[in-house]
């Protein structure tokens, strides 16, 4: 198992964000995690990126505990993550961002920088033509150039993508890829997801829309309030009474974007 | 405070002494209160730090002091004329350095440094105005008078300040809780796009705000040097600037009350650690506060931690 | 050739000013572009120089040890400062470092060893501008090179989003304290140069309004190259000495010319126009990431 989590919680003053969730994703899964708005997700993946310390609980990463690790010790280990509103370094162009990525594989050469060695000159063609690479695999190519901050919403979350894939990850974890894009926006990003996927990448999709996980994962877990209230095949929880008391219920107040 | 009164009588301090100290921590209490909550309101409404304030304060004093040396106009005109001109200065401010840099969305710290430029210049010109050096109200010019209840010494002018200083917070806070203004800085302070949504003149608000804010520093400054005989161009720096942050930060940037509190505790603390430690210390009493609070606790005593919805 | 050789005589210590109003300016710089609004620099610039001219003072080191000594010593200091200091973010840095600087001068100006309100004499002052622009040379090519690097992109995406770079291996807390210790050392170089250049020391050389002075540099030369840096402490430092008028008006027009930059040119003389805001992010709450 890639990602492990038993019995975590994450209580902030008298609110459970996270009330004692059990889950596992296999290596190479693409696993959904869904549940109405406010049901704690955005939370969870906090907890297990690194960015919350939970209240109490384990999370194990690739068999180990990850207790103590902050964000940046977890991405350096193989845990990517996206944000919801797509964290781009604006101010940087798409290739400078997707060379971020790579932050943690690449030697440190400040001494070397400083001694102006030959080398690194082609140390540095190397990362650029991965990152042109990648650009390519998500279908960004030939924006390289441009500003983060000035591409549409649709690119920045395709650039996203790109560098967490720089990353070099064994888990990547999603927060609502497709939230805010146009049907067609979204169906490239389904496909890339998918394409990502089926190159071996472990994934956990969080989205509150049913019919993308619907689509794509093999397996789904349904958070309300907290609390894991289904988990398994998408077609199996979909129809669980307690699943579509969760989202019905919330519907109306909460509307389907 | 029972403990301080406890050790400053044990350390055979005469009680008449700790009243007198008392009374000075009081009104200095009362220019740090009104100096803050200008200070305090700018970055409720705007969610920014002006640092011309400081320097609003010297202009006032400067201002009222060249009035009535060299124009001889009787002190309470002066005094009006030179917090209305702070009141404009306040506008201009806004208008130069704030509103464009909201037209486009800057960053606040934009606007900080901004405040900072428009400081200089305010500085530079008390500085061209009235040179370098400390000069004092005359003596006739400026209300006083000297009363002595009980062996203490309480000087008419100084007892004003605290008047003037409650009756500003009870107006200002009638002001901010009943009126429509009030209510409007408020909305604009909690969400300022969604206020511009329901109607208000955001622009107008600010605007309203600054020189508001602006009046108040203008009177701190005024009463600061007529209480103190200190006029110069550095007055701002050397006596409210850091202080100012001190008392916002700890009492909760944005917290009008919290501003006031937290003027007149720093005004004990460094009454008290005069008293007890020496005056060499009493520099150090405002940065001790200032940073003990950042580390401790940053949103300040009446701060709220509330995420502002953009 | 003569020229120039007569303009660098008679200016010799408008050169060397320029020099390390260029240097401090840099300090500043190191920090911009990590994203930290610090202005304590000047409190390091106090500490080192200080501390070069006790140094020289009192034993018979070289000139150039002691400073080296100094501006150790700034960065040493900078470690406990740092710490609790820069968990703070946006506007409460900014403050806080504010406060630092205040504490320094008070430091100096009550403290026996630093000579209390009348500083300190150095007698072994020497007016040629070379000590400052070889150093200057160092750091510009130093930065230069540093800002290419791994270091340098850690920097920069922390300036962008923060969170983001914890998201992609980016210690966040180890870069920025990083920064800040690289910050004071160049300005306790600065210092330490800035001290031998006259025949005493005080602290009103350090109050707030030679920060405000060093940020206008920083904000009218821009930060996206060390150029910036270069460029805007020469114009600014140099100008003024020509035009007769602007040096009584030195800090009214250093204030028109900070308004004017933000508000018209923020990115600054050579700044590119950066998308998103520019070179400073601003957090409405007090602490940033966790670590």
């Amino acid at each position: 198992m890639i990602l492990e989590l038993e019995g975590v919680s994450c209580h902030f003053g008298g609110v459970r964000a996270v009330d004692g969730v059990d889950l596992g994703v296999d290596a190479g899964q693409l696993y959904g995690l869904i549940g109405p708005n406010g049901a704690g997700k955005s939370t969870l993946l906090d907890v297990i990126s690194g960015f919350q310390p939970p209240t109490s609980g384990a999370v194990r990463f690739d068999g180990r505990d990850t207790r103590g690790m902050g964000p940046h010790h977890l991405s350096a280990a193989g845990l990517a993550r996206t944000f919801q509103a797509a964290r781009v370094f604006r101010g940087l162009t798409a290739l400078e961002n997707v060379l971020v990525g790579m932050h943690p594989h690449r030697r440190d050469d400040t001494l070397q920088q400083l001694a102006l060695l030959p080398r690194l000159r082609g140390e540095q063609r190397k990362r650029v033509e991965e990152g042109r690479q990648l650009l390519a695999r998500v279908g960004l190519r030939g924006v390289e150039d441009r500003f983060a901050g000035s591409l549409p919403f649709g690119a920045q979350r395709r650039l996203e993508i790109a560098r967490a894939l720089a990353l070099n990850p064994r888990l990547l974890l999603l927060d609502e890829p497709v939230a805010g894009m146009t049907p067609a926006e979204a169906e490239g990003i389904e496909e890339l997801l998918l394409e990502v996927n089926r190159a071996g990448l472990a994934m956990v999709l969080v989205e509150h829309h049913l019919s993308v996980v619907m689509r794509l994962c093999s397996r789904v877990a349904v958070l309300d309030f907290g609390r894991l209230i289904a988990d398994g095949e998408p077609r199996d929880v979909v129809q669980q009474p307690a699943v579509m008391a969760a989202y019905l219920g919330r519907a109306a107040a909460g509307g389907d974007r | 405070m029972r403990l301080l009164l406890q050790a400053l009588l044990a350390a055979g301090v005469s009680p008449r002494f700790i009243a007198q100290q008392g009374l000075d921590a009081v009104y200095s209490g009362s220019i740090y209160a009104l100096f803050a909550v200008g200070y305090t309101l700018v970055f409720g409404v705007l969610d920014i730090l002006n640092l011309a304030h400081s320097a609003v304060f010297t202009v006032g004093a400067v201002v009222a002091w060249i009035l009535v040396v060299n124009l001889a106009l009787p002190f309470w005109l002066a005094a009006i004329v030179a917090i209305a001109v702070c009141g404009v200065i306040g506008y201009v401010l806004d208008r130069t350095a704030f509103r464009p840099l909201r037209r486009r969305g800057a960053p606040h710290i934009a606007s900080l440094i901004s405040s900072i430029g428009v400081a200089l210049i305010l500085v530079s010109l008390s500085e061209r105005a009235i040179g370098a050096a400390a000069h004092a109200f005359p003596e006739r010019s400026v209300p006083s008078g000297v009363l002595h209840p009980a062996g203490l010494t309480v000087d008419l002018f100084k007892l004003g300040i605290l008047g003037v200083t409650i009756l500003l917070m009870a107006v200002l806070g009638y002001v901010v809780r009943r009126t429509a203004a009030g209510r409007a800085m408020r909305a604009v302070a909690e969400n300022p796009r969604a206020s511009l949504l329901v109607g208000i003149n955001v622009d107008r608000v600010i605007a309203l705000t600054l020189v508001l804010s602006s009046a108040l520093g203008g009177l701190a400054g005024i009463l600061y040097a007529v209480s103190q005989a200190d006029v110069s161009p550095y007055i701002g720096r050397d006596q409210v600037e850091l202080r100012g942050l001190a008392v916002i930060v700890v009492g909760g940037m944005g917290s009008v009350t919290g501003a006031v509190v937290a003027g007149y505790v720093l005004a004990i603390a460094e009454t008290a650690t005069l008293v007890l430690v020496g005056s060499n210390a009493r520099a150090g009493v405002a940065f001790a506060i200032l940073f003990l609070t950042l580390v401790l606790l940053p949103s300040g005593i009446f701060g709220q931690r509330r995420q502002r919805s953009t | 050739m003569d020229l120039l050789s007569g303009f660098y005589n008679a200016h010799e210590l408008l050169l060397a000013e320029v020099g390390i109003n260029a240097l401090l300016t840099l300090s500043m710089y190191v920090t911009l572009n990590c994203g930290l609004l610090t202005l304590a620099n000047v409190g390091f610039m106090a500490i080192g120089g200080y501390a070069a001219v006790l140094l020289s003072g009192n034993t018979h080191v070289p000139f150039v040890v002691a400073l080296t000594a100094g501006s150790v010593l700034a960065a040493i200091v900078a470690i406990p400062v740092g710490l609790p200091v820069l968990r703070l973010r946006g506007i409460f840095l900014a403050i806080a470092t504010i406060g630092f600087g205040q504490v320094v001068v008070a430091a100096l100006l009550n403290l026996p060893i630093t000579g209390e309100g009348q500083g300190l004499t150095n007698a072994n002052a020497d007016l040629s501008p070379l000590p400052a622009f070889i150093s200057l040379a160092v750091v510009l090519f130093a930065l230069w090179r540093v800002m290419g690097s791994r270091l340098g992109q850690a920097w920069a995406a922390i300036r962008e989003d923060e969170v983001a770079a914890a998201a992609n291996g980016i210690d966040v807390a180890r870069y920025r304290l990083l920064a800040f210790v690289l910050g004071a050392l160049i300005a306790g170089f600065a210092g330490g140069l800035d001290a031998h250049l006259n025949f005493f020391i005080d602290p009103s050389e350090f109050q707030f309004t030679r920060v405000t002075q060093v940020l206008v540099f920083a904000v009218f030369g821009g930060t996206s190259s060390v150029l910036g840096p270069l460029l805007g402490a020469a114009i600014l430092t140099a100008l003024p000495e020509f035009i007769r008028f602007a040096q009584d008006y030195r800090d009214a027009l250093d204030g028109l010319v900070l308004l004017l930059v933000i508000v018209f040119r923020p990115q600054g003389l050579v700044g590119r126009r950066r998308v998103g805001g520019g070179l400073l992010r601003w957090r409405r709450g007090a602490r940033g990431a966790p670590a």
